[in-house]
């Protein structure tokens, strides 16, 4: 304890870590910390999940063994559930709260548009979020759950494991223009969405350096489009034929 | 003032009586606008012909009128100071401007900057964020020599780059989000890259953003509009630096 009385600098602080965590998520720029930290984990599901369905390429067999194994690892699968589970909620409630935080920090509009320099992927994270989020539950609808297209789910056995024809469920779903397009078009938004992202995932937690920021902001084009043009590749493929039921 | 070119502008002005008043943009003629006035003293002969007419003159926060005390705030034409990089209104000058020009003035926007009258915002939340932690404990005794903490010139120039911020608050008004992220980190980041102010720094950035919350500002989301207008040129790196210093300081502190 302080024994100056008119000294008002904290004194020791023995608050047990998690609670420090707790109380750090709850202020203005923990909110933000919660979105670069979930949003990067998010970030590497994505990545993972276009490693998977990148083996399309190398055929039925392959993909189909692949998806097997990993159906027939429920412990790999449930952590990356369980992970996205927290990290879904966490992303969305901290961009929810943020949001309505701004609104109220100014409640009168200017009669004059905003001009002030920004790029217009960063003004709309919470709309091109959004829409994002619901492109996915409709994309486990109909891959993960069937509640539609059930009829191109087919029961095989590969490796001596039970499963499902992936490849035959894809490629059937994506001859259906209606669907693969609204796939393309969700990557592109989740793309312009990554573009602001990977950028502000690092200024929100203090990384910064005068020669590789730029470089940060330019690589963030390459990776949010780079790999949405990977995830793009595959219904286009199967849209001209390229890839085709064997 | 014998030279340059003479015009006339279309202004729209917010015009509020009161803190309570409620407010409207009203439609003035600016006559006889000399081409190398500055944004203010077009304003002042505005101000002029309104007072000649009975009308009471519009209401604008100025002091030096040379840039360098942070008192003139309006958003003009939807940019803070006008958008004339690095310069604040009192140094925007009249010739940026086309004659017969519309011209919108605003005031600050922020919930934590409430209207007092026209164009004058109370910035005080700025006064109660320093308060809270934009300072050095120093316990006073004898001057030291001047040379006796040697400071590397990397960090005096950070220090400095970040000292440039007069406190005027165009970042605020500029934010989507009303944040007023680039003014607390320019101290805070001022403060940390001094050997005086370093002692401190993490116990400085978590007050300092503890008041900034109270006040009502929004939150940072990376636009950099706040970087775009400041008049000091302060880079967002700055809010790098906070948000290394605080997310630090609130998990070791």
């Amino acid at each position: 304890m302080s024994s100056n009385a008119s000294d008002a600098r904290p004194v020791q602080d023995t608050t047990p870590l998690l609670m420090q965590t707790w109380q750090l998520m709850n202020t203005s720029i923990g909110a933000k910390v919660v979105m670069a930290v979930t949003g990067v984990g998010i970030w590497f599901w994505f990545l993972t999940h276009m490693a998977g369905n990148l083996m399309i390429y190398a055929g039925p067999e392959v993909m189909n063994s692949y998806a097997a194994k990993l159906h027939a690892t429920p412990a790999l699968l449930w952590v990356a559930r369980i992970a996205l589970l927290i990290a879904f909620p966490l992303h969305i409630g901290s961009a929810i709260r943020t949001n309505l935080h701004a609104k109220a920090a100014r409640p009168v509009a200017y009669a004059y548009e905003n001009r002030s320099q920004a790029n217009p992927g960063s003004k709309t994270m919470l709309i091109s979020g959004l829409l994002v989020a619901t492109f996915i539950l409709y994309h486990l609808a109909h891959f993960t759950w069937h509640w539609f297209g059930a009829d191109n789910v087919r029961t095989i056995t590969i490796d001596g494991l039970q499963g499902i024809d992936t490849y035959r469920m894809v490629v059937l779903g994506f001859q259906q223009p209606v669907i693969a397009l609204i796939y393309i078009a969700a990557q592109i938004l989740l793309a312009q969405h990554l573009v602001h992202g990977l950028y502000s995932m690092c200024q929100h937690v203090g990384l910064w350096g005068a020669s590789w920021t730029p470089a940060v902001k330019r690589a963030a084009y390459v990776l949010a489009y780079g790999v949405a043009a990977g995830f793009i590749s595959i219904p286009l493929s199967v849209m001209f034929g390229l890839v085709k039921l064997p | 003032m014998t030279t340059g070119k003479t015009m006339t502008l279309k202004l729209h002005v917010w015009r509020q009586a009161g803190p309570n008043a409620p407010g409207k943009m009203t439609d003035y003629v600016a006559n006889n606008v000399n081409e190398h006035m500055s944004f203010l003293e077009m304003l002042d002969v505005v101000n002029e012909e309104l007072t000649k007419t009975g009308e009471e003159p519009i209401a604008f926060d100025h002091d030096c009128r040379e840039g360098i005390c942070g008192a003139c705030s309006m958003v003009i034409n939807g940019i803070p100071h006008g958008g004339h990089k690095g310069v604040t209104a009192c140094q925007l000058h009249m010739r940026h401007f086309q004659d017969g020009q519309d011209i919108y003035i605003e005031p600050w926007r922020a919930k934590a900057f409430p209207v007092i009258r026209d164009l004058v915002t109370n910035r005080s939340a700025f006064d109660r964020i320093i308060a809270s932690g934009g300072y050095v404990s120093v316990n006073t005794g004898g001057a030291p020599d001047a040379n006796a903490l040697p400071i590397p010139k990397k960090d005096a120039d950070q220090a400095f780059d970040a000292a440039a911020c007069i406190g005027c608050g165009a970042c605020v008004a500029a934010c989507k989000n009303a944040s007023a992220m680039l003014f607390v980190a320019a101290k805070v980041s001022h403060l940390s890259h001094t050997p005086q102010g370093k002692v401190e720094a993490g116990d400085r950035a978590r007050t300092m953003i503890a008041q900034m919350d109270a006040e009502g500002f929004g939150t940072c989301s990376n636009y950099s509009q706040c970087e775009a207008v400041c008049p000091k040129e302060i880079s967002v790196k700055v809010i790098a630096d906070l948000n290394r210093e605080y997310i630090k300081s609130s998990l070791l502190k």
